[in-house]
């Protein structure tokens, strides 16, 4: 009984059970009501009617400044990892790093430079970062 | 160097968001390239979801046309959710410092 009904729901086509990425959208709309993205609306709804898009739903604003918010967050993640292996490749494993009192440094500190920028945009992303011809 | 205010505020997110994924310090010529690419970003995402409301004959887009828009522009919406409710956003702890930080009431 319950095969047929699917089959009549379904009209014959194979539907994977498992929710889409749609659906999982949709029951996390109702949320940005009251969500504060780190990037401002106003900011955010600038850039977008900058480029001709007049929306009165901030939930519009907010999924979109979410999505950016993300790409960027991974960025820096990948270029995070890049950072970790070029330190350790550079550092080897035969040596702790150790400071004045002779304790090993256990919380490295890190810095994003365009050397781990660039390989993090060009591997995942595609982007070529480099300067202008100009800049000198 | 501009002075645009909206470029500002733009910077502080993309800093917020560096030292959020775990960077201490970050050079000024990386964090210029983030700050043009998030406003890129959301010029260009606005552009297109603009593109699939005129398409679908409206004027106010809806979720569907943004979706449309990121799929179009490669991004994935699949962890979207996670990511927007994920533990310790710098939203929830930094941007309402007088709810926090106020112990009279």
């Amino acid at each position: 009984m319950e095969n047929n009904e699917q089959k009549l729901t379904n009209f014959g086509i194979h539907r994977p059970k498992e929710t889409s990425s749609g659906q999982a959208l949709s029951e996390f709309l109702p949320q940005l009501e009251t969500y504060t993205p780190v990037i401002p609306d106003a900011v955010a709804s600038y850039y977008m009617n900058a480029s001709g898009l007049n929306c009165s739903d901030p939930r519009i604003v907010r999924l979109i400044s979410i999505a950016a918010q993300k790409f960027i967050s991974d960025v820096a993640n990948d270029a995070l990892q890049h950072c970790k292996t070029r330190s350790s490749a550079t550092q080897g494993n035969n040596k702790i790093q150790k400071d004045k009192d002779g304790k090993p440094i256990k919380d490295k500190k890190f810095t994003l430079t365009v050397e781990d920028l660039a390989p993090a945009l060009n591997e995942n992303y595609g982007i070529t970062v480099r300067k202008a011809h100009y800049f000198v | 160097m501009s002075n645009d205010p909206r470029r500002k505020v733009l910077k502080e997110s993309v800093c917020l968001l560096v030292s959020e994924s775990g960077f201490t310090t970050a050079t000024d010529e990386c964090i210029e390239t983030l700050v043009e690419m998030l406003q890129s970003l959301l010029s260009e995402t606005g552009n297109q979801t603009k593109n699939f409301a005129e398409l679908a004959g409206r004027t106010q887009p809806v979720v569907g046309d943004v979706v449309m828009a990121m799929i179009n522009m490669g991004m994935s919406i699949k962890d979207l959710d996670k990511y927007a409710t994920r533990e310790g956003r710098p939203s929830a702890r930094n941007l309402n410092p007088s709810k926090a930080n106020n112990p009279l009431q």
